[in-house]
């Protein structure tokens, strides 16, 4: 039995490797769930100002505090402001730091997972040992430092999440990489004389995609903790500027008081995170399902 | 083996080197002149020189480097600015309770992560099976420093059942003598102080360990699954062993190895967990320390602290390196 | 002689997906006398392992399952037995031996530990006791060394080694049945020979009777009293094994016998293969389930599924060619 399912899925040819993937993947009803919040979360995001009638600086002093109401469905924050409004806004920052970061890092990671694997040797020891010291650093820790010298702000946010989460990419990318690398069709490339970033780009990189979205994918919802922890602490955007770790630094003051202003932030935080870790699952059963 | 922990120690040596050096050209190469900062802006020019060249900073960089270097040495992480105290000194009282904190919810995310791993593999796609992954997948969601203020407005505030926030109260405080307060605690032999004790540590232990639970729990699964498939799980139960000796003795003897490569692995992001956490916390410890110190751009406490957590993670990796030697008999070094 | 273990119309079945189940063991009915050795034929896929799984109760569940029938062992149906009792006979009563060796050893205790692991078990002997037996039993297993050897791990032994060490575990408690799951086919030849050799003599000395599974019917000369030929699940051919070769009536058997490589075959002919492959249990053709490889196939083999019958010698076969103990036509 095992035998007739091995032939089969290897008969497959590969254009419709990724239809089958597709396939699988819309089977998955939680990882499909987890794509359409995030679908609509980033629609929310886009049009956070058609959709809520209040501004995400709009401060009504009358509204201090107040909790969930017809009004205001989330309740205001210290300074009156509608909390739901804000989240929105939130996630226009959280959702793009979060990808442009992993943009980053999965790009600056591939290439030094690729040549790490490719080259072997010095290079690879080299690289891998910058990588481990790295890794070693708590990563939340580094960021810190990185922020606190270079100040505050979006762009520097973005540079510190991406640089402290370069060496997991380059790790999967180098060990996927080291067996690819073994097969057949990179020594027959070799053979015909490409040039070796040809082989690293065109030939081992489109066999590892698998490994790289499912963990850019994965990768994402760190960055966008590691983002609200930057806020928390201060260390994140300029106040006021509507981010969901700020949102909860500055609200956590009032826990006695009005413990929804730090609540609905962190739930949207907890959901955005929730639905990339379900989406990264629900790709890798379908990218690869040999790792279920 | 004595080899290999030598080469191990040896190799471990490049990385804490890198990683004195990143800290140091972040805090000192790019960093403005903490001297401003401890003199506030509208200081004379003549006074900021001054302390200045007493902080050592007009030196070459290179000069300072070097220094820098010979001093990590010798255990010397230089004086707090704004204490004035060795900074080896205050992260030496702050560091049991930072380990004690790190070392109990390492404890907490082991026991509930791998026993509940082996319960969802043993009972593959049940009911509790599919809670507890998507449960464990919540829990790796959710930030730890919001989870740690929703548990405060819960336990702490709502209910009342727990201290919102610090380490002891005075009243229940064991006497210190290793400075772990459990330990102290039983030591001494102070009942009272050890409840006290881990009633302070419950909450902050939880906030940081749940995302771990996750973690391990996934991961305890999936090892588990593989391990029951595996021809010698078929053997022990061809011997007529109950179920549970099989699973507990055959199966998860084999499924710990890799698992306890995981475990290593969460306890850089438990120190990491521990630095949003103790603060919140207000939890006397090195990461609340760091915090604190960026706070105050006190660089020397920054320095020290990151050294120091960096080299707790790279002699973590080393003791998981080596214990794994000591559960598969098939690696002798 | 008393019968030891009687199977009867043993109906074995794996969930393949949602909608498909197919039965790798079909309504499978033989029977083994005490301190008999009876052999199990048949391709890989002819659910001779999941035989032997079975009257352990060892079938991986899911996707497999046993769907009907009996295992009379010593007069008890151990498809009745509550988890408990079977328990107490695996691994006392009725123990088995695997075809991998290699991987069929716990890699992370010693020797020792899984030798005493069982007996300590079953005969409830102290640990010092316990390891006395063990020194004993990889003894008699032609083990040199044995005392040292309980304190090595499996990595460190060949793979001849580690299957003496698996036939010594199931050998510990002195069991009634041996079940031997294939258990030369990981080896090279000549350790397979010392092995074979080893399970003929321990059979002798210890009055065991052994249920030998193999593919291949040059070992079943070697060892075995009679014989069962099982395809796709079936039964094909059972008799005694002198019969057997003598006198193949299935088809089949006769495919198998001539696919042996023997000393008088010309040089430069080719040796003799069945044609076709298995068929997809599945998807089984709707007459004799050999058909579509059967050389001498009728009309009447793809339409209707042939009896397994008894003749008078006590033989049975699955086939209409066989008429009164004579293939015909």
């Amino acid at each position: 039995m095992e035998n007739t399912n091995k032939q089969e899925t290897q008969a497959v040819a590969p254009s419709s490797l990724w239809r089958d993937a597709v396939k699988r993947f819309c089977k998955n009803k939680t990882a499909v769930v987890a794509l359409i919040v995030l679908a609509l979360m980033a629609l929310a995001a886009i049009f956070a100002d058609v959709i809520s009638p209040y501004g995400p600086y709009d401060a009504e002093l009358s509204q201090v505090k107040a909790g969930p109401s017809a009004q205001h469905w989330f309740g205001c924050d210290e300074n009156g402001r509608d909390i739901l409004t804000r989240i929105l806004h939130g996630a226009r920052i959280s959702l793009s730091v979060g990808f442009i970061s992993v943009l980053i890092s999965t790009v600056i990671g591939s290439i030094i997972g690729l040549s790490s694997a490719y080259y072997g040797g010095a290079v690879d020891a080299i690289l891998s040992r910058i990588m481990e010291m790295l890794q070693s650093f708590p990563s939340i820790l580094l960021a810190i430092i990185f922020m606190s010298v270079f100040g505050r702000g979006i762009e520097n946010a973005v540079i510190a999440i991406a640089i402290v989460s370069i060496p997991g990419p380059a790790r999967i990318i180098r060990s996927s990489a080291l067996s690819a690398k073994e097969n057949d069709y990179v020594t027959a490339a070799r053979a015909i004389g490409c040039s070796d970033a040809r082989i690293m780009f065109k030939h081992i990189l489109p066999n590892i995609l698998a490994p790289i979205i499912v963990n850019a994918t994965m990768s994402v919802s760190g960055a966008i903790l590691s983002l609200a922890s930057l806020g928390f602490l201060g260390l994140g955007v300029q106040p006021p500027t509507a981010e969901w770790g700020y949102m909860l630094s500055s609200g956590r003051n009032y826990i006695f008081s009005a413990s929804h202003i730090i609540t609905f932030p962190g739930i949207a935080i907890a959901l955005t995170v929730l639905a990339f870790n379900l989406l990264g699952d629900g790709l890798r059963d379908a990218l690869d399902p040999r790792l279920k | 083996m004595l080899k290999y922990t030598l080469k191990r120690i040896l190799m471990a040596i490049p990385v804490i080197l890198g990683i004195v050096t990143i800290v140091f050209v972040l805090m000192r190469v790019f960093s403005s002149n903490p001297a401003y900062l401890l003199l506030g802006q509208r200081a004379s020019a003549e006074r900021v020189a001054e302390l200045t060249s007493y902080l050592g900073l007009d030196q070459p960089i290179w000069k300072q480097y070097i220094i820098y270097l010979g001093q990590m040495f010798q255990g010397d992480f230089g004086d707090s600015l704004f204490s004035g105290l060795p900074v080896m000194q205050e992260i030496g009282e702050r560091l049991p309770a930072t380990i004690e904190l790190a070392l109990f919810s390492v404890l907490i995310a082991s026991v509930l992560g791998v026993s509940l791993g082996v319960i969802c593999a043993v009972k593959q796609n049940s009911a509790l099976d599919r809670i507890c992954q998507v449960g464990g997948l919540v829990g790796v969601s959710l930030p730890k420093f919001w989870l740690g203020l929703m548990l405060i407005i819960l336990f702490a505030v709502n209910l009342g059942w727990l201290p919102v926030s610090g380490r002891f109260d005075f009243m229940n405080r064991p006497e210190t003598i290793t400075g772990f307060m459990i330990l102290d605690s039983i030591i001494t032999g102070n009942w009272a102080a050890l409840g006290s004790t881990l009633r302070y540590m419950l909450l902050p232990g939880v906030s940081i360990a749940i995302a771990s639970v996750g973690t391990i729990m996934r991961y305890t699964r999936s090892t588990m699954l593989e391990t029951i498939r595996q021809d010698y799980i078929r053997t022990a139960r061809a011997k007529g062993l109950r179920e549970r000796v099989v699973i507990i003795h055959h199966a998860l003897k084999n499924a710990l190895i890799p698992i306890v490569t995981v475990i290593g692995m969460e306890l850089g992001g438990l120190f990491s967990g521990s630095v949003l956490v103790e603060t919140i916390f207000a939890w006397p410890g090195v990461g609340k320390y760091i915090v604190d110190g960026i706070n105050n751009s006190d660089y020397a406490v920054v320095q020290g602290g990151c050294v120091l957590v960096a080299v707790i993670a790279v002699g973590m990796n080393l003791v998981v390196d080596l214990l794994y030697g000591l559960l598969d008999p098939r690696i002798r070094y | 002689m008393a019968k030891l273990l009687e199977v009867k119309n043993l109906i074995t079945q794996f969930k393949v997906d949602k909608t498909k189940i197919i039965s790798a063991v079909d309504k499978v009915s033989f029977s083994i006398d005490e301190g008999e050795t009876l052999a199990i034929v048949g391709e890989s896929g002819s659910g001779k392992s999941v035989t032997a799984l079975s009257v352990m109760q060892l079938v991986p569940n899911p996707p497999g399952h046993i769907e009907g029938g009996e295992i009379f062992f010593q007069g008890e149906d151990l498809l009745k037995m509550s988890p408990a009792q079977m328990r107490e006979v695996r691994g006392n009563k009725i123990s088995m031996i695997f075809q991998e060796p290699m991987t069929s050893l716990n890699p992370v205790y010693t020797i020792g530990e899984q030798i005493t692991e069982a007996i300590r078990l079953h005969l409830k002997l102290s640990k010092k006791d316990a390891e006395a037996r063990a020194v004993e039993l990889l003894r008699k297993v032609e083990i040199p060394d044995a005392e040292k050897r309980l304190k090595t791990y499996p990595h460190q032994l060949s793979g001849g080694m580690r299957q003496r060490v698996m036939i010594c575990m199931a050998l510990s408690c002195s069991p009634k049945l041996l079940i031997a799951d294939e258990p030369t086919t990981a080896l090279d030849v000549t350790i397979q020979a010392q092995i074979l050799d080893l399970i003929r003599h321990l059979r002798e000395s210890e009055k065991t009777a052994v249920m030998f599974i193999t593919h291949d019917l040059g070992v079943v000369a070697d060892i075995a009293h009679r014989a069962v030929v099982m395809y796709a699940g079936n039964i094909m051919e059972m008799g005694s094994v002198h019969d057997m070769f003598l006198n193949p009536l299935h088809p089949y058997t006769r495919g198998l016998l001539n696919a042996i490589p023997k000393l008088s075959t010309p040089r430069g002919e080719k040796l003799y293969t069945i044609r076709g492959i298995v068929p997809d249990l599945s998807n089984l053709p709707k007459g004799c389930v050999f058909s579509t490889r059967c050389e001498e196939c009728m009309e009447i083999c793809h339409e209707k599924r042939p009896p397994l019958r008894q003749l008078e010698d006590g033989r049975q076969v699955r086939c209409f060619k066989v008429e009164g103990g004579k293939v015909i036509g």
